[in-house]
């Protein structure tokens, strides 16, 4: 009877196998590993699955879990369509001269 | 039929659905729970999570992609299609691909075929619909509302359980309280005040269901003894920009905000954890199983429905779905509840203990099957398994706290797998707190810094904006 696979990351469809043949090729970063197995850049952002990966690393490498730092969180934590994003005002960056008049 | 239901056309079908409910759910409520597929494997997913995070629902409506259809509302001659439909090769290419392991060691990756251009031209037109990440959207684009600045705030608290609550009620001067709940009270509430209502006799033999209604009331009592507290619901935070910058999204409704001092309590996320068969469509956390019950109102009377887990969500969940007409069967994973378990035998709920859950298999498109194994070996000899078949499944862990957005701000995280993953550092205080290198004063409570419901109502906050 054939076991149904392990999912680490649900959204870029990354099974627990997968990240521990890549850890055994050598990718043995939190970061590298997500570069390369495609971990936590899904529409999550990772929020499903950077603990679970991190933690299965942890284990991979004999380290304890405390040591484990994550991946960098950029915002925004959820995909947004252009549409959305060009209905934000742009602040004008603090200390900045203000933009010269077109003439 | 009622005057008031809505129809709307799933690939080709005629649906009919109650009004006022989400597309995913009235889907469910058809039969129809394979939402997507996933993108690599071409496993078939369905509602998940119920509140936007993953990918379980994303399917194509009125000729947009990537819609969450968690969290739309059915409306009449809605048009609903799923990504990957009519590519029925799609999943076979798919697992080629992923079969053909030498080649392609890490499977099929739907993000190669970006470079060189005739490539990513080739991939728009004919591989990114095969491969079900959607095509473009077709049609006029829908109207998106300019996004709103709130400007500034002295005090912002974000989540408004039990414990964004009690923040907020105990911060000196006014507070802006943000919830992506419609009603303060946290995603507990609606369950807790269902059960309440409907069974209060069932709420009384669960003492820790029962006195988590209780610390809900208390904290809700609290809310109403401060005049200068302001409540949004339906906004969730979506990401904070240094030094103290908070964006917002309610729908296609953006919202910034700026604060002088931020709480962070936003509940936590469901857990369903690493076993074979985890992304099983039909398989639920009990956060949302008391958003699809509460707010959904899914028609779930007669249901088997499999818990499996410990602790207050355990035994809440298995009240609600008392309550909703269920048949709820329970797997014991932790011999701790005492007065619980003898509750549930009094109720007749069918239990079982000593077991590990050792894998999920769907059977059919509305049944799957969970295989458990002795808990002292849980080694794969299948000796001595017990199979059990059912609707649905709901793993009931310690839940994940909420922790990228004060990450975004500069709080800086580490591992703690036994308070439920990444929290800020020094974490297993009751609350944290700290001042951020911009200014901002934040801190961070509740089930957001791995605390379960009513751990930390001895401490008051005591930062002072600087």
């Amino acid at each position: 009877m054939s076991r149904p696979k392990t999912f680490l990351c649900r959204c870029e469809d990354v099974t627990l196998r997968e990240f521990r043949e890549a850890f055994r090729e050598g990718f043995t970063e939190l970061e590298s590993l997500k570069r390369y197995t495609g971990v936590g850049t899904g529409f999550c952002q990772g929020k499903g699955c950077l603990s679970e990966a991190a933690r299965e690393l942890a284990a991979l490498r004999g380290i304890p879990t405390s040591d484990q730092k994550p991946t960098t969180i950029r915002p925004p934590s959820e995909p947004l369509t252009f549409g959305q994003l060009a209905s934000l005002e742009i602040p004008e960056p603090s200390g900045s001269p203000t933009p010269k008049e077109e003439t | 039929m009622n005057q008031d239901n809505v129809k709307i056309h799933f690939e080709g079908k005629a649906l009919t659905c109650r009004p006022g409910i989400s597309l995913a759910v009235a889907l469910f409520e058809h039969g129809i729970r394979t939402l997507s597929h996933s993108p690599k494997f071409g496993h078939p997913r369905g509602l998940t999570c119920a509140r936007g995070h993953c990918t379980g629902c994303l399917m194509r409506v009125d000729g947009e992609p990537n819609v969450r259809s968690c969290e739309l509302q059915v409306h009449d001659g809605m048009r609903v299609q799923r990504q990957d439909t009519g590519a029925s090769y799609g999943p076979v290419l798919q697992k080629t691909m992923s079969k053909g392991h030498r080649l392609f060691p890490v499977g099929f990756y739907y993000k190669w075929f970006t470079r060189p251009p005739f490539v990513s031209r080739m991939f728009l037109r004919g591989i990114r619909p095969l491969t079900g990440v959607g095509r473009l959207p077709t049609g006029a684009p829908k109207p998106i509302p300019a996004a709103e600045s709130w400007g500034m705030f002295e005090t912002v608290v974000v989540g408004a359980g039990p414990s964004g609550i009690q923040a907020a009620a105990t911060t000196d001067g006014p507070v802006l309280l943000i919830d992506e709940n419609p009603a303060p009270g946290g995603q507990r509430a609606p369950a807790l005040q269902k059960i309440a209502s409907e069974n209060a006799s069932l709420l009384d033999s669960f003492p820790s269901v029962s006195s988590a209604y209780k610390h809900l009331q208390e904290s809700l009592d609290g809310l109403q003894t401060k005049e200068d507290i302001t409540f949004h619901g339906g906004r969730r935070v979506i990401a904070g920009y240094q030094p103290d910058g908070l964006l917002l999204r309610s729908g296609n409704q953006l919202t910034t905000l700026h604060c002088r001092k931020l709480v962070w309590a936003a509940g936590a996320m469901d857990t369903l954890g690493l076993f074979p068969g985890n992304d099983t469509p039909g398989l639920w956390g009990p956060r949302a199983l008391y958003r699809i019950l509460t707010r959904d109102g899914l028609d779930i009377a007669g249901a088997h429905v499999l818990i499996i887990g410990s602790g207050l969500d355990f035994w809440l969940s298995a009240c609600l779905l008392a309550v909703c007409g269920a048949r709820p069967s329970l797997i014991l994973t932790d011999n701790q509840d005492g007065d619980e378990v003898a509750a549930a035998v009094e109720h007749k709920w069918p239990l079982h203990t000593g077991l590990a859950l050792d894998q999920i298999k769907q059977t059919s498109e509305t049944r799957l099957i969970a295989t458990f194994v002795p808990r002292q070996t849980q080694t794969r000899t299948r000796s001595s398994h017990l199979d059990l078949e059912a609707d649905l499944a709901l793993i009931c862990k310690r839940g994940k706290p909420v922790y990228d957005i004060p990450h975004q701000l500069g709080r800086e995280l580490a591992l703690y797998p036994e308070l439920g993953g990444f929290l800020p550092t020094g974490a297993g205080d009751t609350a944290l707190r700290g001042i951020l290198p911009g200014g901002l004063a934040l801190e961070i409570l509740g089930e957001a810094s791995g605390q379960l419901p009513g751990h930390n109502s001895s401490t008051r906050p005591e930062v002072t904006a600087p």
